[in-house]
């Protein structure tokens, strides 16, 4: 082909070897292709992503439940638990209370080391709802729903500078923020990944949690949700102004509706899951280790001392609210169901839900806004920026709940 | 009206009934057991809104003046989103029930079948209402194969 043709030349050359060599036909639209337009088509698309979001938290639940109350647990708290306790050398020592934590715990969340309370929250907690959630992902990626998703939610996200398949990280961080985290990686842009990771880490509660708040205080989860989703969208305007950078615009190819293949699933799964095992698992664990150096040097209660004031004062919630504020940083599903156990008014519960949900990411998801910080930035301007927004959003948002409570004379 | 629309009209008017009814016990927190039909439990609310909104997508279908391949397409869809939901719910019972302890850690098959008993939540049983939709899928092996076995 003669390299110098000029565009217009080269074009023309181009529509007739297209002209010579490809045939044309009209083909009547099959079923397969039809499903594929109802799921971009905000009428009949709604109602089936709502489908297929409560299928995703439901398998999440039901999975992750059985591996992690069906197994986990009792494998932790009745075997692993006591032979550590018996077995670990040091006892009275900051040694063991790093590694082994409380030696009188009955239950491997409670000891808060890293052995138990650590690798029970890696291994027990995480890896399950990750396993979970790879495989319901790669099932939607596969079968080509995603981008269609992707697709019907374009114009809510675009408002906030992000676009459609921001929906990914927010769907997986319903069922658990680790995984939503690390999927912010298929974003484009430092910009958009920050402000995901950010808003994520802070406005949106894990399926442990959702899960928890709907046993204990199933008249109070909606009324929560909705407010934390306006407080995403609300913060993710402002920090779409304040955070320099462009959004780029949403160009996708959307794929045929397929069968998922089951080797293709499986492999995925296990590029996925042994990703985490080996980036995201030693993470977990060393950031439980600088939690209990913290309880050891005696900071934690410091923190606990010095936040007090504040949360009677701006937030109006009582001092007893303080422990599991502290534990929300472990599990937030087992800070709320601590607060169960003390006597709140609805207003008070309501509002501690709240600030368990937006006050600090839990531990897995803060040492994987570390990991991921790299790649969307830089660690010092991620965490700097996401405390910041948390900060913002806990006295601002919060604030306001509180404020909406004096008004309505129940605060 | 054909037979085929009449059938989707009645189960798509049962499916606004029944899911309207499990919208309003989310609402109201509570649970109902009539026969072998439970209404109640985690995400009822959720529940609701997908049957309730299948069968709006049922009556669309037949009713609406859209293409066949359309209609066809628009009941498998609202038929996709009750499969989803009765799956969820199938999947949860089994492996809740499965789990047996620290001492025997797998359940005994008979308390694994015994939590398959009823009463069954409305969208299990609707599962058995959305059937004929599977004529209208193409391209599965296995229900390509099943078709032809019939039709010969």
């Amino acid at each position: 082909m003669d390299s110098q043709l000029d565009p217009a030349a080269r074009w023309d050359l181009v529509d007739e070897i297209a002209n010579q060599t490809v045939e044309y036909e009209t083909a009547e639209a099959s079923v397969a292709d039809e499903i594929g337009q109802l799921m971009v088509s905000p009428w009949t698309g709604f109602p089936f992503a709502i489908a297929v979001l409560y299928g995703m938290w439901g398998f999440f639940g039901a999975v992750a439940g059985f591996f992690t109350d069906g197994y986990f647990v009792p494998l932790f708290d009745q075997y692993w638990l006591p032979w550590l306790q018996e077995a670990f050398p040091f006892e009275g020592t900051w040694v063991y209370f790093i590694f082994v934590g409380d030696p009188a715990a009955t239950n491997s969340f409670e000891a808060f080391g890293m052995l138990t309370s650590g690798l029970f929250v890696a291994v027990g907690v995480v890896v399950p709802a990750l396993l979970a959630l790879y495989f319901i992902l790669s099932v939607l990626e596969d079968s080509g729903y995603i981008p269609r998703l992707a697709v019907l939610l374009d114009t809510f996200f675009h408002r906030i500078g992000l676009h459609g398949f921001a929906v990914v990280p927010m769907v997986l961080s319903f069922g658990c923020n680790v995984p939503g985290v690390e999927a912010t990686r298929s974003l484009e842009g430092e910009k958009q990944r920050f402000m995901m990771m950010t808003l994520l880490s802070v406005f949106i509660p894990c399926g442990a949690q959702l899960g928890v708040m709907l046993s204990l205080i199933p008249q109070y989860t909606g009324f929560i949700l909705l407010y934390l989703i306006a407080g995403f969208f609300v913060f993710g305007a402002a920090l779409n102004r304040v955070v320099s950078g462009s959004t780029p615009e949403f160009i996708v190819d959307i794929p045929p509706l397929r069968w998922p293949r089951p080797r293709q699933l499986g492999q995925k799964l296990t590029m996925r899951t042994r990703g985490f095992l080996t980036t995201g698992l030693p993470f977990v664990l060393v950031g439980v280790g600088v939690i209990n150096v913290l309880y050891v040097t005696d900071l934690m209660s410091a923190i606990a001392m010095a936040v007090q004031p504040v949360l009677t004062g701006w937030f109006g919630v009582p001092a007893d609210t303080v422990p599991a504020l502290v534990a929300g940083f472990m599990r937030k599903d087992l800070a709320v169901a601590q607060l169960s156990a003390i006597a709140l008014t609805p207003y008070e519960t309501v509002m501690s839900v709240i600030m368990i949900s937006i006050y600090f990411p839990c531990v897995a998801t803060f040492v994987m806004l570390i990991k991921e910080g790299r790649n969307s930035g830089g660690i010092t301007r991620v965490l700097l920026g996401s405390l910041a927004t948390l900060i913002a959003a806990l006295f601002v948002w919060g604030g306001l709940f509180h404020l909406l409570g004096i008004v309505m004379g129940v605060a | 009206m054909r037979i085929e629309h009449l059938y989707w009209v009645v189960v798509g008017i049962g499916l606004l009934v029944v899911g309207g009814i499990e919208l309003a016990v989310g609402i109201l927190g509570v649970s109902r057991t009539v026969g072998p039909i439970s209404i109640g439990g985690t995400y009822v609310l959720w529940r609701g809104i997908i049957l309730a909104t299948a069968g709006g997508l049922y009556i669309h279908a037949v009713l609406a003046d859209v293409p066949r391949v359309r209609e066809r397409a628009i009941i498998v869809l609202a038929s996709g989103m009750l499969w989803i939901t009765a799956g969820t719910q199938l999947l949860t019972t089994i492996l809740g029930a499965i789990p047996g302890g620290a001492e025997t850690w797998i359940a005994p098959p008979g308390a694994i079948f015994g939590a398959l008993a009823p009463p069954y939540a409305p969208a299990l049983i609707a599962i058995l209402l959305t059937l004929p939709a599977i004529r209208h899928l193409d391209g599965i092996a296995v229900i390509d194969r099943l078709r032809g076995v019939v039709a010969s």
